[in-house]
């Protein structure tokens, strides 16, 4: 480095932050949350299981979506609130499913378990 | 809707590890109406309940579907049988054969000329000489129907003190289980169900319409 060049002038002036925070929040990719309004179904399907995988702390965002306006973000509101939840049509505040009885042992409480026909995170189960 | 229900959310959420499991992919007929259209429709819709130990093992059961009242009862009274005597292998025996007795001795558990009418017709529907034919009958009757936009589940009152009569005497007989020994006993032995899923098609032509109007 040249020790000539005033160690101020290394620096980017505020001005220069701005614009590259401007540059790089205009490029970023959407979120998971944003990408459920994709017109293209995979991404909005790999939105879905990105928020799956986030569990419990997707629940109060997934749940806002209930009431939004475009019927296909709900839809896909709810298919990622049934993943996680395990009950199709659960809004996030119910009950939160264990999906077999290896995970529900050994906790110290009793057990309910359903057994049905189809899956309980689907739509006509 | 049962599992929508507050009371049983908010037991369950309290008391209780929730699990599901699915014993088969659900069973689907789809009719072919031509031209494009088609009718699809649901054909199985039983389930049943297990309250087990922390260790697996069951110790009652509600089999079929039943209102969210009903189904919170059960609920809390497996509960307090839990709570009561910590469901140990003997106490699991003692109350189901205890219960067992009660029934007797009350003359409940014995089909009604109501059910007995319907398990007829339920055995005649299946013996249908069509599969299509069959199937029609099976989803008229299936407790799932569906009303655009949501699948609503139809729930037939009754049958609740004839399943729970075969219950407490497997139950008081035999020795503790998981979910998983006990499926096959519930499903086709008392809630006489096919543990077999699938999808369907039938051609609407091979439908034989009578057999159904005569029911």
């Amino acid at each position: 480095m040249d020790s000539s060049v005033p160690s101020r002038q290394l620096w980017p002036s505020a001005g220069a932050c701005l614009a590259g925070w401007i540059l790089l929040t205009s490029c970023a990719e959407p979120t998971a949350l944003g990408r459920l309004r994709s017109s293209d179904e995979g991404t909005a399907q790999e939105a879905i299981l990105e928020l799956t995988r986030r569990g419990e702390a997707a629940i109060p965002e997934l749940k806002a979506l209930l009431d939004d306006s475009d019927p296909l973000v709900r839809q896909r509101a709810k298919t990622a609130l049934g993943r996680i939840t395990g009950q199709w049509g659960s809004d996030g505040s119910g009950i939160l499913w264990k999906r077999s009885l290896a995970e529900a042992v050994g906790r110290g409480k009793p057990i309910l378990l359903l057994q049905l026909f189809g899956s309980f995170d689907q739509e006509l189960c | 809707m049962t599992f929508s229900d507050s009371r049983v959310v908010d037991l369950v959420k309290s008391k209780l590890e929730a699990v599901w499991e699915s014993v088969s992919p659900v069973k689907t007929a789809t009719f072919d109406l031509g031209e494009g259209k088609s009718v699809r429709g649901v054909m199985s819709g039983e389930i049943a309940i297990y309250f087990c130990r922390p260790d697996g093992k069951v110790f009652d059961i509600l089999p079929a579907l039943h209102s969210p009242h009903v189904t919170y009862w059960a609920i809390r009274d497996a509960l307090e049988l839990y709570e009561r005597t910590g469901a140990t292998d003997e106490a699991i025996a003692q109350h189901h054969n205890v219960q067992l007795i009660g029934m007797a001795l009350r003359g409940a558990g014995e089909p009604s000329p109501e059910a007995l009418k319907s398990k007829k017709a339920l055995s005649d529907r299946r013996n249908a000489r069509d599969p299509g034919d069959r199937a029609l009958g099976e989803m008229i009757y299936s407790k799932t129907i569906v009303v655009l936009p949501e699948a609503l589940t139809v729930v037939e009152p009754g049958g609740l003190e004839m399943f729970k009569q075969k219950i407490h005497e497997a139950l008081s007989s035999n020795p503790p289980r998981t979910p998983g020994e006990w499926k096959h006993h519930v499903f086709v032995e008392i809630l006489d169900q096919e543990l077999r899923g699938g999808d369907f098609t039938y051609d609407v032509n091979t439908l034989a319409p009578l057999a159904l109007l005569d029911e």
